[in-house]
């Protein structure tokens, strides 16, 4: 069976072992090279990304058309739905809050939140982290008849209605669990500790201070991409139809970003040298607890971070988001290069059987290390 | 001859009154009246204004529009579509007249001081949820007590039935009105966009001695569907001169709108449409508005007569009689309804 993956999901159907076989392509023409591929063997309509040196130097590469049937060229650093990247952004805005002295990491929510959930044990971290064991609400709205969801403006406490009304997964600390419903928890708690909206903490905090173009929290309501973008397409009831026009309020905290490959390198950049957190904060986002069977191999969870293994040694840091019509996949190596790859399909859109959706995911794993792990 | 004579005690009486407002320590003072502008102190013409509860008879039409297509039962528990409500008995209807008996959340949040929530986000379930942390009012049904926390409901309910945002609901309201002056501010907005006129307000509503501080920019998300619309004294009266005039809903539908409980001897309340008696016989339908730096009245009669005042400061700001000054916007609301 097709599985629509929502958030970082990639759930067992996707975790398939190693990355491709292109990886000792050097370069620029490594990242071109796999882009190609993605479309020619792959079937994603569109394949962008952005390589930023470490001396800050960008170049983007694009495969595909951004309109399916049509040849239309991609547009290069064009927007696109950055889906669970979104968790990056509001855990460097709790971070921030946590440096501000404004929020304890391991103070439960419900200190902050009172009754919001049922469990009082659960702490900041534990929702940063995807400890909690609360039940992810993605898994109750719907979204597999995406048809009937896509056009559905939802409240935030909607999202965590559907999750309080469902059983936990585990108990709190015990283990990784990865649930939308930690970050909608998080979204309210700025918004609580700020008194602002958690879009337009965003905003100022971090796009702003970056100076990041084409990087917005939608508006309540907002459907349509505002700058350049290439279309997104997801498996429907109605067959594969072009959904880049959606009301994201469904993925709020946890997944309403759109940003560009060009955007997130520089915040997973920014992010990783200190410019958005102090020391101890960026210190704590990189604990990491192991997340063995929940997304692909080797990766370890922080806190709305992640990182994973590289073919040529060491580690990246970034997170990946996977929402209807958008796969992103990036971060930032320790040499301070950073690489993000985006798809217009998410893996299996196009595909027959997991197995295939499992190689197309790698496939994206694969670009991204071809850039991390190319010459310069 | 008698047509002139009633030009001008329109012309006349209504500048007259609008000057005695301004003459007793209200800053500014704007209106509309039956197709004329008028502006005093430092109100523009026609400027944009926040009409606070006038939002309220906006999410009414929304709520009887969906009425109409059978998206909404009136008289059907409105825990159907906002499942927070515990108290079945609890109806559309209620909701929309202020028979719920649901409490009021705006003292509970604290709205009465500016400085706390000048630059404060609410989001709609903080509101529902300090109101229903306090017991509830009276039984369903058996008493009128006006509470924003009705309009809240009413605002969740329609994005559950509708599933868009009630700024979207209430923008097609506006659109079929015909208002280009008319919108919901946007999440986090607090700036007026259009022309509009600096505003005052008590610091602490509660407290007739605090200072006076200036309320122009404001995130109203602390009144949501209960009052945080902009519009203008134009399309104020606009809007109710085509609610009126069946423009905006079905027969059946303006019908139900116009089924009132009494309030008091000059008033009564429909669904979002309050009715007031004119001093030349029959009455006027609309609303008030109160919000921090304005106060509004908008209304229209049936045979198509429509206007709207606004004044840049509660009543009682600055140490005028708030009653006597409320009866003042009432006197000049008449006038333009019943002189000729």
């Amino acid at each position: 069976m097709r599985k629509t993956l929502v958030g970082v999901l990639a759930a067992a159907v996707l975790v398939t072992g190693a990355t491709g076989t292109a990886l000792s392509t050097p370069g620029g023409s490594g990242v071109q090279k796999q882009l190609d591929g993605l479309v020619k063997q792959h079937e994603f309509p569109a394949a962008l990304a952005t390589v930023t040196e470490a001396n800050g130097r960008s170049t983007a590469y694009v495969a595909g058309t951004s309109e399916l049937g049509k040849r239309v060229p991609v547009p290069k650093d064009g927007q696109v739905r950055a889906g669970s990247n979104t968790k990056a952004f509001v855990a460097t805005v709790i971070m921030q809050l946590v440096g501000e002295g404004k929020v304890e990491l391991d103070k439960p929510i419900n200190h902050y939140l009172p009754g919001a959930i049922k469990d009082d044990r659960i702490t900041v971290r534990q929702l940063l982290n995807h400890t909690s064991g609360l039940a992810n609400y993605t898994e109750f709205l719907g979204l597999e008849k995406f048809e009937d969801v896509r056009h559905r403006y939802l409240e935030p406490r909607e999202l965590l209605d559907a999750a309080n009304a469902h059983p936990v997964t585990g108990q709190p600390g015990e283990k990784f669990k990865y649930s939308n419903t930690n970050y909608a928890l998080l979204g309210l708690l700025a918004q609580k500790v700020t008194g602002r909206p958690i879009s337009e903490n965003v905003q100022k905090r971090i796009v702003e201070k970056l100076e990041l173009r084409d990087t917005y929290w939608p508006g309540v309501g907002e459907e349509t991409i505002r700058g350049k973008h290439p279309h997104g397409y997801a498996l429907t009831g109605n067959g594969i139809e072009d959904v880049t026009e959606m009301d994201p309020s469904w993925g709020w905290a946890a997944g309403q970003i759109v940003s560009s490959t060009k955007d997130l390198n520089t915040f997973y950049r920014s992010l990783l040298k200190g410019d958005l957190v102090k020391k101890a904060q960026l210190d704590e986002m990189q604990k990491t607890v192991d997340t063995k069977g929940e997304m692909w191999p080797g990766v370890e969870y922080g806190l709305g971070i992640a990182s994973a293994p590289l073919s040529c040694g060491g580690r990246y840091w970034g997170h990946g988001g996977d929402i209807h019509g958008f796969e992103t996949r990036g971060g930032v190596a320790s040499n301070g290069k950073a690489v993000s790859v985006a798809v217009t399909a998410l893996p299996g859109t196009f595909s027959d059987t997991p197995e295939e959706a499992g190689k197309a995911h790698d496939a994206v794993l694969a670009a991204l290390d071809a850039g991390l792990c190319g010459a310069k | 001859m008698i047509a002139v004579a009633a030009l001008t005690a329109l012309s006349l009486l209504v500048p007259q009154q609008l000057d005695q407002i301004v003459q007793d320590r209200t800053p500014g003072v704007e209106m509309h009246a039956n197709g004329h502008d008028y502006a005093k102190g430092n109100a523009p013409h026609n400027g944009q204004v926040r009409i606070g509860s006038i939002t309220k008879s906006f999410v009414a039409v929304s709520a009887l529009q969906l009425v109409g297509e059978n998206r909404i039962e009136l008289d059907g528990p409105v825990n159907r579509y906002v499942p927070h409500i515990a108290d079945s008995r609890i109806t559309v209807r209620q909701v929309l007249q202020h028979t719920s008996g649901l409490p009021d959340y705006v003292l509970a949040i604290g709205v009465n001081k500016i400085a706390d929530i000048r630059d404060r986000y609410f989001a709609p379930h903080e509101l529902l949820d300090a109101a229903l942390a306090q017991p509830p009012l009276f039984e369903p049904g058996t008493s009128y007590q006006y509470s924003n926390t009705n309009y809240v409901v009413a605002g969740l309910m329609i994005q559950k039935v509708t599933g868009r945002p009630i700024g979207e609901a209430v923008q097609k309201v506006i659109t079929k009105a015909g208002l280009k002056d008319t919108y919901w501010p946007g999440q986090g907005e607090r700036e007026i966009r259009g022309r509009h006129a600096k505003v005052s307000v008590k610091a602490d509503l509660l407290d007739p001695n605090s200072q006076v501080v200036d309320a122009t920019n404001l995130d109203t998300s602390n009144a949501w569907a209960s009052g945080a619309m902009v519009s203008t004294p134009q399309d104020v009266a606009k809007f109710f001169r085509t609610l009126l005039t069946g423009g905006l809903l079905k027969k059946a539908q303006l019908d139900e709108m116009r089924k009132t409980v009494q309030v008091d001897e000059k008033s009564a309340y429909g669904l979002g449409l309050e009715s007031t008696k004119l001093s030349c016989g029959g009455v006027s339908w609309g609303h008030g508005g109160t919000i921090h730096g304005w106060a509004s009245l908008g209304a229209a009669t049936d045979d198509g007569k429509s206007a709207a005042i606004t004044l840049t400061a509660l009543p009682g700001t600055f140490g005028d009689d708030p009653m006597n000054k409320l009866q003042k916007m009432s006197d000049v609301m008449d006038t333009a309804f019943c002189r000729k």
